[in-house]
């Protein structure tokens, strides 16, 4: 089950305006979508163990699922840099943190733009993996959109259906 | 002056102590949650501003926000959150908050913000 192809474009619209709202506001950075596309399907048969970090929130209400931001260590690293000057050669507690936070004001701002939506944000939850690690059930079928801040890339993958009437 | 900051984010109490640090904020007492904000803050000696996230374990911003206000303490509150859903913003004026930051936000929304609810003294 796919998002309905305008409801895909709000949604996706509302990611990508949240994300130059935050990079430019927090950090006084710019963030430029890079590509958008359906995630490989083939993700369940080739998981692999990637050192990045992804951040999980969940949708309730008018819209059922996920949004993910998949972080590679060095995007990680960055934002943790950028955010609170925070130095570090791999993925510690506060770079998790850090990349909590930016998820959670991204859906923030996503919740805000998506005002014909009634949705709940879950709490969000960090995993050590990697884009390629992350599997849906069958009847979701996730869009991949990629960003890049200061030559680090990032994706945003969104995991989203109609809630049923 | 002196700000009690509460908030279960280490990283976004960093954020605004070092924004705050670099205003005309004296000190910035720090909490993780309501219960420990409550701990702190004691029968509100001292302190000119409360600045609150909304979502937090123990106790939330708005039961805080209840709780400070219950007391019959008069001090400006801003509560700090991504929440701007209109019924959530009623109930947050309704129980005594003054003025709400919105995340994201740079370093200038923060200084108006204050200035709002909290302005600089003249001697500064």
């Amino acid at each position: 089950m796919a998002l309905c192809i305008d409801t895909e474009t709000t949604v996706v619209d509302a990611i990508s305006a949240s994300m130059i709202d935050v990079f430019s506001m927090m950090v006084g950075e710019e963030v430029v979508a890079t590509a958008q596309h359906p995630l490989a399907s083939s993700a369940f048969s080739n998981a692999t163990h990637e050192n990045a970090l992804t951040i999980v929130m969940g949708f309730s209400g008018d819209l059922v699922g996920s949004l993910c931001l998949c972080l590679p260590e060095k995007a990680a690293l960055r934002w943790a840099e950028l955010l609170i000057e925070h130095q570090s050669t791999e993925i510690d507690q506060v770079v998790v943190d850090a990349a909590s936070e930016l998820a959670n004001i991204i859906v923030g701002g996503v919740k805000r733009r998506l005002s014909d939506y009634q949705v709940t944000m879950s709490l969000p939850s960090a995993i050590r993996a990697g884009e390629s690690s992350l599997v849906f059930a069958s009847n979701i079928l996730p869009i991949q959109v990629g960003y890049r801040f200061c030559n680090c890339d990032l994706s945003i993958v969104v995991a989203l259906v109609r809630a049923p009437a | 002056m002196k700000v009690l900051l509460v908030d279960d984010s280490g990283v976004m109490r960093k954020i605004i102590a070092r924004g705050l640090n670099s205003l005309w904020i004296d000190q910035v007492v720090e909490a993780a949650d309501g219960v420990e904000a409550l701990a702190a803050f004691g029968d509100g000696e001292g302190f000119d501003l409360v600045l609150t996230d909304w979502n937090m374990p123990n106790m939330n911003g708005l039961e805080l926000v209840q709780a400070i206000r219950g007391a019959g303490h008069r001090l400006p509150i801003m509560m700090v959150t991504t929440e701007t859903e209109k019924t959530q913003v009623l109930k947050a004026i309704q129980a005594g908050v003054n003025d709400y930051l919105v995340k994201p936000f740079d370093q200038e929304m923060l200084q108006l913000k204050l200035e709002r609810v909290l302005p600089k003294p003249q001697s500064v």
